[in-house]
Formats: structure tokens, C-alpha cells, sequence
């Protein structure tokens, strides 16, 4: 990987500057688990600023040593909410109220039409119910069931995605698009940590070129890690088992020969996000 | 030697609200903070408050530093300047920025510019009239004004691509003053 391109583009000096947008800073975060290099290059940028500050110290004058003491002391959160305190540029979290809100990406397909068959299937079974104990809509009430049978399959579909997507133990980590690929992509990935277990969603990817596939990395302990290609026939709902990972700082995906790479290219890199 | 010179025991002993860690954090790094600060909004009153604010802020948020992203320093750094900065903004709202203005592109940057108040790292300061001062004036514009390369490409009337490299540059050449490797 070139990441010698990536360090000259000047962007690690912004990133250390303070002076990037919240996505290139989960993309510097990201690499730098990837790649020492670029970790280094970025340690090596934040002592340069904290060697550039040091020389602008000046003592503060002395009486503020204890009113700002007493006043850090004063506004420390209560003790039970500091596990819940975040500081609110965390992409991780859990999936329990968010059913919605991962449809977003992709508002015209997305779980919508999913959500919209599961209330059309709703709607015919209750008026079944009613109509069970009418002798005169009995004819009727079959054709529905025959016509309803197709939305079960769908049901049952939507309610497993339903039940991984609503589980606790399933982190959802949204991979946005890497800014000078493919910014507008997109996918989501559930991670059961617990349990190792990983699906993925492809929000919004394009149709991979011909022998060409779309492979899923985590990066372990700072090495990427394949877990599994995205078969070509997805779309944007479908929710897609991938191989178990048990610890991972990252996930990225990158557009590969078709049965996938030992290493990802770097420069293929389409989506990815840091824990 | 603190047993706090341990970054690691230090932020435990800091998300366990002991007293004497948040003395240690202070008395470490206000110096540094302080002077980012009283860089950006220049008057020393209000720098005190920021300063205030900034402490405050860490405490609370002490239990969301990841060591993985960066130092401490460079994390409280970060906050720090941060409020200074929307200190400053709400305060002046004064980039004007004229680009229309034919005459003179008027810029009132007090944090960049103002040095009327005694900077007390003598020697330390002294070692960046090695940098070329027109790379200095630059570093201060963007980290210390908070100005994005597009304001600074306007206010100096120098393409983009100069002000990219010359950023790059310049943090090379701090690179090699402060001899970092």
C-alpha cells in the first residue's frame, strides 16, 4: 500500500493541526490502526504541535490554581453517570432504537419497503381476523391467505433481520465512504462481539466491476484480518453473514479480484470506520 | 517524580476524582494550556475563564480519552484550544475577510498578532525565530487563529496549493528545530 502518497497529501499535519472534518478524522483514526507507518507519522506530528505550544506557555497567575480546582471538583459529573458520559463523536452504537435510522442511507429502498410490506402483511391479517368469524367473506379470506403467503416469506425474512438488528449484544458501526474513492458509499456492520458474529449490510455500494468482488476486513490488533467476500448479488437491504472476528479496532471493505486477497488495496478501499 | 508521570495511572486516578491528580494535571499542564489559550483571545481575564472551562470540560470528559489517538497532552491541547477559539468567535466575529475589498484585506486576528502580554517560555520562543517567519506567521494563522487554508489563501492572496505545501513545510521544519524522530 502507498502510504507514503497518503502521509504526503499533508493530511496527517491537519489531522495533528486540529483542522479536519469529523470524516477525515475517523479515516486518519482508521489508517492509523492499519498502518504503523502511519500511526508514527502521526505521533510524530502531535509532538511536533505540543513542542510548538510548550513554547508559548505562560504560568497562569497563581490565584487561579484553586478557583479552578474548586470548580473541576464542583462539576464533576455524578459518579453513576460516568459510564454513560461520552463525548459524543463515538459512530458506535447500539442498534436497540435505531431501526430507522440505518435506513437513511438509502431512504428509497432501504428497510422502508421492508417495514411497508410488513405493515401491508399486518394490516390483511387483522382484517382476516375479523373476517374469520363472517361466513360471507370466508371465500374472500382464502384468496387473501394465498396472497399473503408471499409476505409471510417476506416477514419471516424481515424478522430475522429484525432480530439481529434489534439485539443488544449487536454493535452497529456505520462504514462511511472513504472521501476520495467513494464517498458516497456506504455499509453497516453487526458485530456480536460476544459471539464473534458478523453480518453486513451494503447500503449503498456500487455493482463491483466485472471480476471484481467486494471483500470485508477487520483489523485486528493492527493487522487486517479477511472475513469474507460480499457474494455480487447484493442489495442494499440485504443483511449478509460474514466470518466470525472476536476482537477487531476497525472494519473496512475494499474492492478486490473476485475470491478476494490475502491483504487489502489500499487504494481500493471503499468504506471503513474505527471503533 | 510522580507516580502520575504514568500517564496510565494518572488518568485512572483522574476518573477516580482524586484531588491530588487533578493538582498534578494542573500544575503539569496549565502553563501550556494557558498560553494557547491567552495566544488566542488575548486578554489575560478571559483567558482564565477559558482556561476554567477547558479544565472543566477534561474532567468530565476525562473517561473518553482513547491513548490510542493521541497523547494526553495533545488530547487537552485540543480542548483547550477549542474553547479558546469559540471563545474568540463569539466575542469578535471579526474575520472580515474582504475579498471584495480592492484596498486592503483588513483581518483582525488579535490572537495571531496581540503579543502584549509576556511570554515566559524565554528561550523556548527564541528557538522559533529559526522557523522562516513568513512559515510562522502562517502556523500561528491556522492553529492559533483557527483560520481553514481557504480563509488563509484569501487573506494572503496565495493559492491553495502554496498554503498546503507551505503548512507541510513548515511542520517539517519544526520537525527538524524541535528534533523529533
Amino acid at each position: 500500500m502507498n502510504f507514503q502518497e497518503y502521509i504526503n497529501s499533508g493530511i496527517i499535519e491537519r489531522y495533528a493541526l486540529d483542522n479536519v472534518s469529523p470524516q477525515e478524522r475517523q479515516e486518519i483514526e482508521c489508517m492509523s490502526h492499519i498502518y504503523p507507518e502511519i500511526k508514527h507519522e502521526l505521533m510524530i506530528q502531535q509532538k511536533i504541535i505540543e513542542q510548538l505550544v510548550m513554547t508559548y506557555q505562560v504560568a497562569p497567575p497563581v490565584e487561579l490554581k484553586s478557583k479552578i480546582l474548586v470548580a473541576v471538583k464542583n462539576n464533576l459529573p455524578e459518579l453513576s453517570q460516568d459510564i454513560t458520559q461520552g463525548n459524543g463523536d463515538s459512530i458506535v452504537e447500539t442498534t436497540k432504537t435505531n431501526v430507522i435510522k440505518m435506513t437513511s442511507p438509502a431512504p428509497t429502498q432501504g428497510f422502508y419497503k421492508y417495514l411497508a410490506a410488513a405493515s401491508i402483511a399486518f394490516c390483511i391479517g387483522l382484517g382476516g381476523m375479523y373476517l374469520k368469524n363472517n361466513y360471507e367473506y370466508k371465500e374472500q379470506l382464502s384468496a387473501l391467505n394465498i396472497s399473503n403467503s408471499g409476505l409471510e416469506e417476506q416477514m419471516n425474512s424481515i424478522s430475522q433481520k429484525l432480530a439481529i438488528i434489534e439485539n443488544p449484544n449487536f454493535q452497529k458501526i456505520t462504514l462511511p465512504g472513504i472521501k476520495d474513492k467513494s464517498p458516497e458509499s456506504v455499509a453497516t456492520v453487526y458485530w456480536n462481539k460476544g459471539e464473534s458474529t458478523v453480518y453486513l449490510t451494503p447500503n449503498s455500494l456500487p455493482k463491483p466491476s466485472s471480476g471484481k468482488q467486494f471483500q470485508l476486513w477487520a483489523i485486528k490488533d493492527g493487522a487486517p484480518v479477511d472475513i469474507g467476500m460480499l457474494p455480487n448479488n447484493f442489495d442494499s437491504t440485504s443483511l449478509i453473514k460474514m466470518t466470525n472476528i472476536d476482537d477487531a479496532q476497525a472494519f473496512a471493505i475494499t474492492m478486490e479480484k473476485e475470491g478476494g486477497v490475502p491483504s487489502p488495496t489500499m487504494s481500493e478501499m471503499y468504506v471503513m470506520a474505527a471503533l | 517524580m510522580s507516580s502520575f508521570d504514568d500517564h496510565a495511572i494518572l488518568i485512572n486516578a483522574l476518573i477516580a476524582r482524586q484531588d491530588d491528580a487533578y493538582e498534578y494535571l494542573y500544575d503539569r499542564y496549565s502553563a501550556a494550556l494557558y498560553g494557547i489559550v491567552l495566544k488566542i483571545v488575548t486578554d489575560t481575564e478571559e483567558a482564565g475563564d477559558v482556561l476554567q472551562d477547558a479544565f472543566i470540560n477534561i474532567s468530565q470528559k476525562i473517561n473518553t480519552y482513547d491513548a490510542a489517538k493521541g497523547t494526553l497532552f495533545t488530547w487537552m491541547l485540543n480542548i483547550s484550544r477549542n474553547k479558546a477559539l469559540d471563545a474568540l468567535r463569539k466575542k469578535e466575529r471579526k474575520y472580515q475577510i474582504q475579498m471584495d475589498d480592492q484596498t486592503v484585506n483588513t483581518l483582525e486576528i488579535k490572537g495571531a498578532t496581540n503579543t502584549n502580554y509576556q511570554i515566559d517560555s524565554i528561550g523556548l520562543q527564541d528557538i522559533l525565530n529559526n522557523l522562516r517567519p513568513d512559515l510562522k506567521e502562517l502556523i500561528e494563522l491556522y492553529y492559533f487563529s483557527g483560520l481553514t487554508q481557504q480563509e488563509i489563501t484569501d487573506l494572503k492572496g496565495m493559492p491553495l496549493g502554496t498554503v498546503k505545501t507551505n503548512i507541510r513545510t513548515a511542520m517539517q521544519s519544526l520537525r527538524k528545530i524541535f528534533d523529533i524522530n
